[in-house]
C-alpha cells in the first residue's frame, strides 16, 4: 500500500502552476511549501483541504481523494466575484478541458480512474482594509495501484 | 479464535476445468446454500423432509479493463452468461501463512454452474461497476482436493 497524497496534489499543482493567468501575470499556487507571503498578492490559489478514503476492493488498492481548491481575491472597496470567477474557469478548463479528459496525469505506479469537479462555493469575509472573497471548488480523484 | 479477513476469499471459474480465472475486481460476493423443506403434519408429529441444497454464489465488482490471463472481469461474465456456458468454479480462502490459514481450509467449495445474472451499473461521475449470481448445478463438494 502506497500514500497517494503526493502523488494528487501535485498533479494538480504542477497542472494549474503557471498556466492560470490574469492580466498577462500567473497566479501563484500555494501549498504547504509557501514560497511567499500570500498577502503580497491580492489574488493567489490556495491548495486547501485533502482527505482519502481507501475503498474496498479486493484486488487492488483503490482511493478516492477529495482535494479542495481556494481562490481567493482580497479587495479594498467594493466586493465583485467576477476575477473570482475567471480564475475557477481557467482551472476548470485545464483540469477538466472535456466531459471525457482529464488534464494532469499521475504517476506510477498509480492509476486514474476519474476526476471530477463535484462543488463549488463562494465565501467572503470583511476584514481590515477591505474584503477577501473567495471561492472553494472540490474535486475528487479516484485512483488504484497495485 | 481467529477471524480471518474477507479479502482471502475469491470465487474462480474455468469452462474447461483448468485455468481457473478470478472474478475482478470483486469488493464483495457471497455464497448461499439453501434446501426446499417439504413438511407433513402426522398424527405422530410433523416431518420435515430437506430436498436437495441449492448451491447459489453471487457478489460485485467493478470492471478491470486491463485485467491479468488468470483474471476474469465484466466482459467475460457477460459472454458466459450470454452463451449459458457451463462452467466449473472454486470459492475458497486463500491461504493466510501470519494466522495458519492453508487454501481452502476453513472456506471451499467447487463444482459445476452458470452465471445466471450479470448486471452492468455505469453511473455519471462512477466507475463501471457489476453484479453476478452463479447458480451452480449438481454436486458440490466443499472439500479441497489433497
Amino acid at each position: 500500500m502506497r500514500d497517494v497524497g503526493t502523488a494528487v496534489r501535485k498533479a494538480i499543482f504542477t497542472a494549474i502552476n503557471g498556466n492560470v493567468l490574469w492580466e498577462g501575470a500567473p497566479v501563484p499556487v500555494v501549498d504547504e511549501k509557501l514560497d511567499r507571503l500570500i498577502s503580497e498578492t491580492d489574488l493567489y490559489i490556495l491548495i486547501d483541504t485533502q482527505s482519502e478514503t481507501q475503498l474496498n476492493v479486493k484486488c487492488h488498492y483503490a482511493t478516492s481523494v477529495n482535494l479542495t481548491l481556494r481562490i481567493v481575491q482580497k479587495r479594498q472597496a467594493t466586493n465583485s466575484k467576477t476575477v473570482v470567477e475567471n480564475v475557477v474557469n481557467q482551472i476548470m478548463q485545464i483540469l477538466k478541458p472535456t466531459k471525457i479528459a482529464t488534464g494532469f496525469t499521475l504517476p506510477d505506479p498509480f492509476k486514474l480512474s476519474l476526476f471530477t469537479i463535484s462543488s463549488a462555493e463562494y465565501q467572503f469575509s470583511a476584514e481590515q482594509g477591505g474584503f477577501q472573497i473567495w471561492k472553494l471548488i472540490s474535486t475528487t480523484t479516484r485512483l488504484t495501484h497495485e | 479464535m481467529q477471524e480471518l479477513k474477507g479479502s482471502l476469499t475469491v470465487m474462480m471459474v474455468s469452462p474447461t476445468g483448468l485455468n481457473f480465472r478470478t472474478i475482478v475486481c470483486e469488493d464483495s460476493s457471497q455464497s448461499s446454500i439453501t434446501s426446499n423443506v417439504n413438511t407433513t403434519a402426522t398424527k405422530c408429529g410433523t416431518v420435515s423432509v430437506p430436498d436437495t441444497p441449492q448451491v447459489t454464489i453471487s457478489g460485485s465488482g467493478i470492471l478491470d479493463a486491463a485485467p491479468a490471463v488468470n483474471q476474469a472481469t465484466l466482459k467475460e461474465l457477460q459472454d458466459w452468461a450470454l452463451k449459458n456456458t457451463p462452467l466449473y468454479f472454486i470459492r475458497k480462502t486463500l491461504a493466510d501463512p501470519a494466522v495458519g490459514e492453508t487454501s481452502g481450509e476453513s472456506l471451499y467449495l467447487d463444482g459445476r454452474g452458470y452465471f445466471t445474472s450479470v448486471e452492468e451499473t455505469s453511473a455519471e461521475g462512477d466507475v463501471i461497476k457489476f453484479t453476478w449470481t452463479f447458480t451452480t448445478t449438481g454436486t458440490v463438494d466443499n472439500t479441497p482436493d489433497s
